[in-house]
């Protein structure tokens, strides 16, 4: 219980997002598929694992130059310049690519990297393609 | 009985859907979504399109002239540049839950694989002269 409870404060003192600056995405040249989704309460991030069989390009998409840990992108779910309605949308594209096993590309930031609970900085995903 | 009859008249004029479209739109010929996109601050959810049929119809479909209809999706087995159709996520004529209805039917659509028709606005383009969609038929 008690370890418990250390591995989540050092996870809370480990979260936190690079300063935020103007807005710049890009689109991931291959194609993705998503493995595993990471929702925790009290973290303002949907994190995305993607399969092993992705694409190489989807695999190696990393405009903002992120360490880059684990397969994986962050979706910051507290962003002020994206609507309500706008980022609901994201989330549930998301959820649709991931529940009928889609192939997907994200549009990924190319001056920011996610450090939300890992010692890595992590790609951080702005928006979607669900693929047929 | 003709109480129960006439109760259910009663009903139907009460609770009666309008079949009428939008003002200032037109239903497309049967065609399929392929490919869904959100793009941040874009404002939009953007829909790939694919002729469910072998006709062109769909794709010159632009009741309100609008100048771009393709955009590159770059998918794997069809024609490059996909024609696209966009809804306005923030729709100051239509309730929120009627936009929130709309996006779900589409998602449906896409998911099943489904042909659809969509309404078409053709006294409005977007921002970026793209075609809007305000409605939408799930087909067979």
């Amino acid at each position: 219980m008690r370890s418990s409870a250390i591995r989540i404060a050092s996870l809370v003192v480990g979260f936190g997002f690079c300063s935020a600056v103007s807005a710049g995405s890009l689109l991931s040249p291959g194609v993705g598929r998503i493995a595993s989704l990471f929702a925790i309460s009290g973290y303002d991030i949907l994190r995305i694992q993607y399969t092993t069989d992705s694409s190489t390009e989807f695999k190696n998409h990393n405009p903002a130059g992120c360490t880059v840990g684990p397969d994986v992108f962050d979706v910051q779910l507290d962003v002020a310049d994206r609507s309500a309605e706008e980022q609901r949308q994201l989330l549930n594209a998301i959820n649709l690519a991931f529940m009928t096993n889609r192939n997907i590309k994200f549009f990924v930031r190319d001056d920011l990297c996610s450090t939300a609970g890992t010692s890595s900085q992590l790609r951080i995903v702005t928006g979607v393609q669900v693929l047929n | 009985m003709k109480l129960l009859v006439a109760a259910a008249v009663l009903l139907f004029l009460e609770t009666g859907l309008s079949t009428a479209a939008l003002a200032g739109s037109a239903w497309s010929p049967p065609i399929r979504v392929v490919a869904i996109q959100v793009a941040e601050n874009s404002g939009v959810l953007r829909l790939g399109m694919r002729r469910s049929i072998e006709l062109t119809a769909p794709f010159i479909f632009n009741p309100a002239s609008c100048v771009s209809l393709e955009v590159d999706f770059n998918l794997t087995g069809f024609d490059v540049p996909t024609h696209y159709f966009d809804v306005q996520l923030s729709d100051s004529e239509r309730s929120v839950a009627e936009q929130r209805q709309l996006l779900i039917e589409i998602y449906a659509a896409f998911a099943t694989g489904r042909n659809v028709s969509l309404l078409v606005r053709d006294d409005l383009c977007t921002t970026s002269n793209g075609r809007v969609a305000a409605g939408i038929q799930i087909l067979n």
